[in-house]
């Protein structure tokens, strides 16, 4: 090859190898991005594993909250559920004793609309009554079904002179009772997620506590517990001094709703104590004093004095339903075990002392709370003997209600020879003569007619003597 | 021996350039390389990446349908938390004004039961959100009323009040302060003292 020539061809082999050259950068450069491409996308489907692996705790947590949407749905009112919720605040008053004033649609405070499908709806309520009424309004509102809070609450003490007045609602009361209305607007229908009943299933526990983070906590209100209304001035007046001149204060009343109050005292330590032993003890003594105060309750009832103050009255009868309240607890406390000895022999001695002064259907009364349980606790071989009594006590003052109501009480006794009849009806019996059936004459004197009655004797005293009346 | 080419130039047989040679030889084997590697480079590597750039975008659309599932999800989840964020709030910031107010006739009942104190109120002003300047939050204001001559027992009565269960969601009650308001000498005992009792909601966090 002559120079020339090998110039030419070192100028094309020149030409030849840059263009390779391009080509081969070309190449690398689309290759680098191909092998980019291929790690961007390796990466990302890396990462959506990842997130994939994520879908079946994700699919729990949906269902949870779906569960739990579904309660908020229930708890919270739509608008038409707003009247049922006045509806409630009606009942709550009527169930706890205050009188509704007014009630007013107010406006929320705060932000009117929460977190985008919550809306504050609120009502301002005045209303009447003493503290444990506001105290049951008060549970009822915030133990309901549907969640209603109460942001707000002024009580304005009733006076005294109010209270000496008669007026049987005693304090002023304003709140505001807030709920909030769900709205849930418009959105996507929920996402499909398989087997999702019995994934819903393995998760109940979950679904459970993340509720209870969501409610607030319930308190459990038990009543008047014998306490003393703390807007009322709990001062009392001199003897003598009382506002209604004349009207004797009758020291029972007062005694009784001391005696309520301290046994709830003793209920309290009960709770309290942490000694099997002790504990019994205090509960036998409280059985005592508890059926001594429902003997107490009776004569009470009985006796009621027309005369006494409002804020006596109220007091007395908030006793009795304090009262009733501690026996409901100290039932429940001793569940299936029936009533102890203690109060048997109370019980026992309560009937006795109403059928001593004639007051059967009292005695009958005493009876109640413990006769259901006789018949079992008759196999007891302890309490058996008290079981007897009692029952044979109260079959006595059964006979007698039920005599006294045929109407055969003498009004008087005659001498018809050598025998005396008693005036019972519209004729005379005598001795051993039969009225009706189960009803005999067992004897006659000058004082008395003793019946026999279903084999049970029947004394009653003789009202008036006829002239000429035959002594034995 | 001298040996002399008599030949005419042009018929002399000439030797190519080392040099020169080299070069034809480096850039024959340059270009060789260079479209070898072109080769293997366009027809080889490139085509493995491609084919598996395109097992990878298959398995990326496979796994499509998962991830459009899962951000279906995330986003139901979502508007759920927020509504669930909502009421935990609204649950947190809420107080159960029957324990609160059944917790203080507790604590006057006790004490009066104990004779460590007699207590009463005029008054009750209880609001989970004060709106007053300085007060962090819910707060309860009462006029109380002590019915006795020693205004200590208002100190008793609101040291009970502070160990008491209602004391656990409060701050501590102010300082004792008071004045006799009423001499009535029909009443038993005839002097009050007049105090004001104000407590302050604690938050959750300042509760543990």
């Amino acid at each position: 090859m002559n120079a020339s020539g090998l110039r030419v061809f070192l100028i094309s082999a020149g030409f030849l190898t840059v263009g390779l050259s391009g080509l081969v950068w070309r190449s690398s450069a689309e290759l680098e991005s191909a092998r980019l491409e291929v790690k961007t996308v390796s990466e990302r489907i890396t990462a959506e594993r990842v997130l994939l692996d994520e879908t079946p705790a994700l699919e729990q947590e949906v269902l949870v909250y779906r569960e739990i949407s579904g309660r908020m749905a229930a708890i919270l009112p739509d608008e038409a559920g707003l009247n049922d919720l006045v509806r409630s605040l009606q009942v709550f008053s009527e169930r706890s004793g205050v009188e509704i004033r007014s009630l007013r649609r107010a406006a929320p405070r705060g932000e009117a609309k929460r977190g985008g499908d919550l809306r504050a709806v609120s009502y301002t309520l005045e209303l009447e009554g003493d503290a444990f009424e506001l105290l049951s309004f008060l549970d009822l509102v915030e133990t309901n079904d549907r969640f209603l809070r109460i942001p707000r609450l002024e009580v304005d003490a009733a006076r005294r002179q109010e209270l000496l007045g008669g007026s049987q609602r005693v304090h002023s009361i304003r709140l505001d009772v807030e709920t909030f209305v769900f709205e849930p607007g418009a959105e996507s229908e929920p996402v499909p997620i398989e087997w999702a009943d019995w994934k819903l299933d393995q998760l109940r526990g979950e679904v459970s506590r993340r509720r209870t983070g969501l409610e607030p906590a319930e308190y459990e209100y038990r009543g008047r517990r014998g306490r003393r209304d703390p807007w009322v001035d709990p001062r009392h007046a001199p003897a003598g001094e009382r506002p209604h001149e004349g009207e004797e204060v009758q020291p029972g009343e007062a005694s009784f709703v001391a005696g309520v109050s301290e046994a709830w005292a003793s209920w309290r330590e009960l709770e309290e104590s942490t000694s099997a032993i002790e504990g019994t003890g205090l509960s036998e003594e409280l059985e005592v004093e508890v059926v001594r105060l429902e003997a107490m309750a009776r004569s009470l009832l009985e006796g009621a004095r027309p005369h006494a103050d409002s804020s006596e009255r109220m007091l007395t009868a908030s006793a009795l339903d304090s009262l009733k309240a501690l026996r409901a607890a100290l039932d429940e406390e001793r569940g299936n075990r029936g009533p102890s000895i203690a109060r048997l022999k109370e019980v026992s001695a309560a009937m006795r002392e109403h059928a001593g002064r004639g007051q059967h259907d009292l005695a009958l009364e005493a009876i109640a709370p413990v006769e259901a349980d006789l018949e079992w606790l008759a196999e007891d071989v302890a309490r058996a003997p008290y079981v007897a009594s009692l029952q044979s006590a109260a079959a006595h003052s059964r006979a007698e209600l039920e005599f006294d109501a045929m109407g055969y009480t003498p009004r008087g006794v005659v001498v018809l020879g050598e025998r005396a009849a008693a005036l019972v009806g519209e004729g005379a019996v005598m001795e051993g003569q039969k009225i009706k059936d189960e009803l005999f004459v067992h004897s006659v004197t000058s004082q008395e007619v003793v019946f026999e009655f279903r084999g049970l004797l029947i004394k009653r005293r003789v009202p008036l003597q006829i002239p000429g009346i035959w002594e034995r | 021996m001298i040996q002399i080419n008599l030949l005419p130039l042009h018929l002399r047989k000439r030797k190519t350039p080392a040099a020169w040679l080299v070069a034809v030889c480096a850039l024959v084997a340059l270009n060789a390389t260079l479209l070898s590697w072109w080769t293997w480079s366009e027809f080889g590597v490139r085509l493995a990446v491609e084919a598996e750039l395109d097992v990878l975008e298959l398995e990326m659309r496979g796994i499509q349908p998962q991830l459009a599932h899962h951000r279906a999800l995330q986003s139901e989840r979502a508007r759920h938390a927020k509504r669930e964020d909502t009421l935990r709030g609204i649950a947190e910031e809420s107080i159960s004004w029957t324990e609160k107010l059944d917790q203080l006739v507790d604590v006057v009942t006790d004490g009066g039961q104990a004779e460590r104190h007699k207590i009463w109120f005029t008054d009750l002003e209880a609001d989970i959100a004060s709106g007053r300047r300085g007060e962090r939050g819910g707060v309860l204001r009462a006029g109380g009323v002590s019915g006795s001559e020693r205004f200590a027992d208002v100190a008793d009565f609101l040291d009970d009040l502070e160990a008491s269960p209602f004391g656990q969601q409060f701050s501590a009650p102010a300082p004792p302060e008071g004045s006799v308001s009423l001499v009535d000498s029909e009443l038993e005992p005839p002097v009050v003292w007049s105090f004001p009792l104000q407590v302050s909601l604690l938050s959750e966090g300042e509760r543990q």
